[in-house]
């Protein structure tokens, strides 16, 4: 297992996938200079790191879910690649988990550096403007809480992603449903029943009502990972012509 | 270890109400170079996706170095190593990590690499990626990568597809001193006769999703009659004497003045009847049975052989 890990980790070198893995933190990083820079950042660390949250949560989780799970699926859509891949005398339960560990790993790594984008908009903001006054102390706890459950709740629609873009070859597959699905969550954000909609899990972390939250985490990691494990058997046993 | 390295028996694919393959049977022997025929459509790329257990069979066994494709297909590919459509390589890679990529899965030593790359000639360019290699280095870098594991089977689709004539003289070479470097058995589909017929020991040809023939490339030739050319200068009247002495025509030039003919008689009686009924024969010869002329034979006609 960890050798196929290994080997779709080394598939990812040259690849897109960085920059794509990069690009929340760099945005949210610079959303957060402009902010505070120009009078209209939060004045204290706790609002940062909400606010901060939940950008990631509404579009640059899901839309950096369909990135990923559609550039690293598209390795294998080349011409004759599954044949290789899948006709190698390595179990195929194990190179599509190991694709699934390496999204979810990679995940985790773009959470964490949206996290720390937040604090590091705020140092550069102050350094910018000395001025500038932020009330409170850093909340580092909160903040990786926050994106840690995040990510749990994420599980569902990475698997929806990941999914999608592993059964259709075309690119536009995953990439049209993930705009539809963002799209949706947008205009559904306050309906009753959008917990149970994979997009908005993640942003149901930031809900006021924590059972909400800790049902959006249980649907969204739970649901995920169940989906996880239906997509990989049914891959594993399909026909690969 | 068997004698037989890939036997397939019944072999039979339906997609739907489609038969892609209605039954296949193959005996590739250890060590040969096994040309797999057949016109687009026949069940070629199907049978090999069979082989390799990346499509399951509605009927039929599939058994690679004496293991069932279906219930163990890890120990069946284990020993396997193939090129199926085009080289699938990583494009964003270089060379030299497609191969690791390779090692890594089969948890093999480092030094196959630098093996396999020497034996495709490939040890110059390996450093550089992919995306910039010719066709022709992606198929030798392919093939590499196949060999990688020591395979007894080397299962190759078209490996000569979309190459220039000299790749396709290079790819042909390379493949044909295989089993000797190697030890590799292998096993390689292509429509081009002429391909199959300078490097082949056996072939096995497809029709309509079966085999119609599987066997030696020697008894392939042998199984069809001798085949005679004669020029002269009553054509009419030499055709009809060449019927009554046991031969069929199977082409008339009139251009040339060259007929073809097949059958058992005896060339010396009919060459002795044409003169002395008057023809003036100006050449009477045996002709070789190309494999292109033997495949049209198997191909048009619905009947299946098999030979040893």
């Amino acid at each position: 297992m960890i050798r196929a890990i290994g080997c779709e980790i080394l598939k990812l070198r040259r690849s897109l996938v960085l920059l794509v893995a990069a690009t929340p933190a760099v945005m949210v990083y610079l959303l957060g200079v402009l902010a505070m820079t120009s009078g209209h950042g939060a004045g204290e660390w706790t609002v940062l790191v909400m606010s901060g949250s939940a950008i990631w949560a509404y579009f640059l989780l899901p839309m950096t879910t369909i990135g990923l799970a559609a550039l690293m699926a598209q390795t294998e859509h080349g011409p004759g690649t599954w044949s290789w891949s899948l006709a190698l005398p390595v179990p195929r339960w194990q190179i599509f988990t190991a694709k699934i560990l390496v999204l979810l790993g990679t995940m985790a790594l773009v959470s964490a550096s949206v996290a720390l984008a937040a604090f590091a908009a705020a140092w550069s903001a102050l350094l910018v403007d000395p001025e500038l006054v932020i009330a409170g102390a850093p909340d580092w706890a909160l903040a990786f809480r926050l994106h840690g459950q995040m990510w749990v709740a994420g599980i569902c629609v990475a698997a929806v992603q990941w999914g999608i873009a592993h059964r259709f070859r075309s690119f536009a597959a995953p990439v049209a449903i993930g705009i539809g699905g963002t799209f949706v969550a947008v205009a559904a954000t306050s309906s009753e029943y959008g917990i149970f909609f994979p997009w908005l899990m993640p942003v149901n972390m930031l809900a006021t009502d924590p059972e909400r939250a800790q049902i959006a985490l249980a649907l969204g990691g739970g649901g995920g990972t169940l989906l996880f494990v239906l997509l990989v058997i049914w891959l594993s046993r399909r026909d690969w012509a | 270890m068997t004698d037989l390295p890939l036997d397939v028996r019944g072999l039979a694919k339906r997609y739907g109400r489609v038969d892609a393959v209605r039954r296949v049977d193959l005996a590739v022997p250890q060590g040969a170079i096994y040309g797999f025929l057949g016109p687009n459509g026949a069940g070629k790329t199907t049978t090999i996706r069979c082989l390799l257990g990346l499509i399951r069979a509605n009927a039929g066994t599939v058994r690679v170095d004496g293991h069932d494709i279906r219930r163990n297909r890890r120990a069946a590919l284990t020993r396997v190593g193939a090129v199926v459509e085009t080289p699938a390589l990583y494009p964003n890679l270089t060379g030299y990590e497609n191969l690791q990529l390779a090692c890594r899965y089969l948890d093999l030593p480092k030094a196959r690499i630098g093996a396999v790359l020497e034996t495709v000639d490939m040890t110059r360019d390996a450093g550089r990626k992919v995306g910039q290699y010719s066709l022709g280095m992606r198929q030798r870098l392919g093939l590499a990568r196949a060999l990688i594991g020591e395979p007894r089977l080397l299962i190759l689709d078209e490996p000569t597809n979309g190459l220039d004539p000299s790749g396709m003289r290079d790819m042909r070479a390379l493949i044909r001193d295989l089993p000797e470097r190697t030890g590799a058995t292998v096993f390689m589909s292509s429509h081009l006769l002429s391909e199959v017929e300078q490097i082949a020991t056996h072939v096995g040809v497809m029709r309509q999703g079966e085999t119609v023939f599987d066997g030696a490339i020697g008894a392939l030739a042998a199984r069809t009659g001798q085949r005679l050319e004669i020029r002269c200068d009553k054509p009419d009247s030499a055709i009809a004497l060449a019927g009554a002495h046991g031969f069929s025509v199977l082409s008339r030039d009139d251009v040339t003045g060259s007929i073809v003919l097949t059958g058992d008689g005896d060339p010396a009686r009919l060459n002795a009847a044409l003169v002395g009924a008057g023809i003036a024969v100006s050449a009477l010869a045996p002709l070789r049975a190309d494999l292109e002329s033997l495949f049209l034979d198997l191909t048009s006609a619905p009947r299946k052989e098999a030979a040893a």
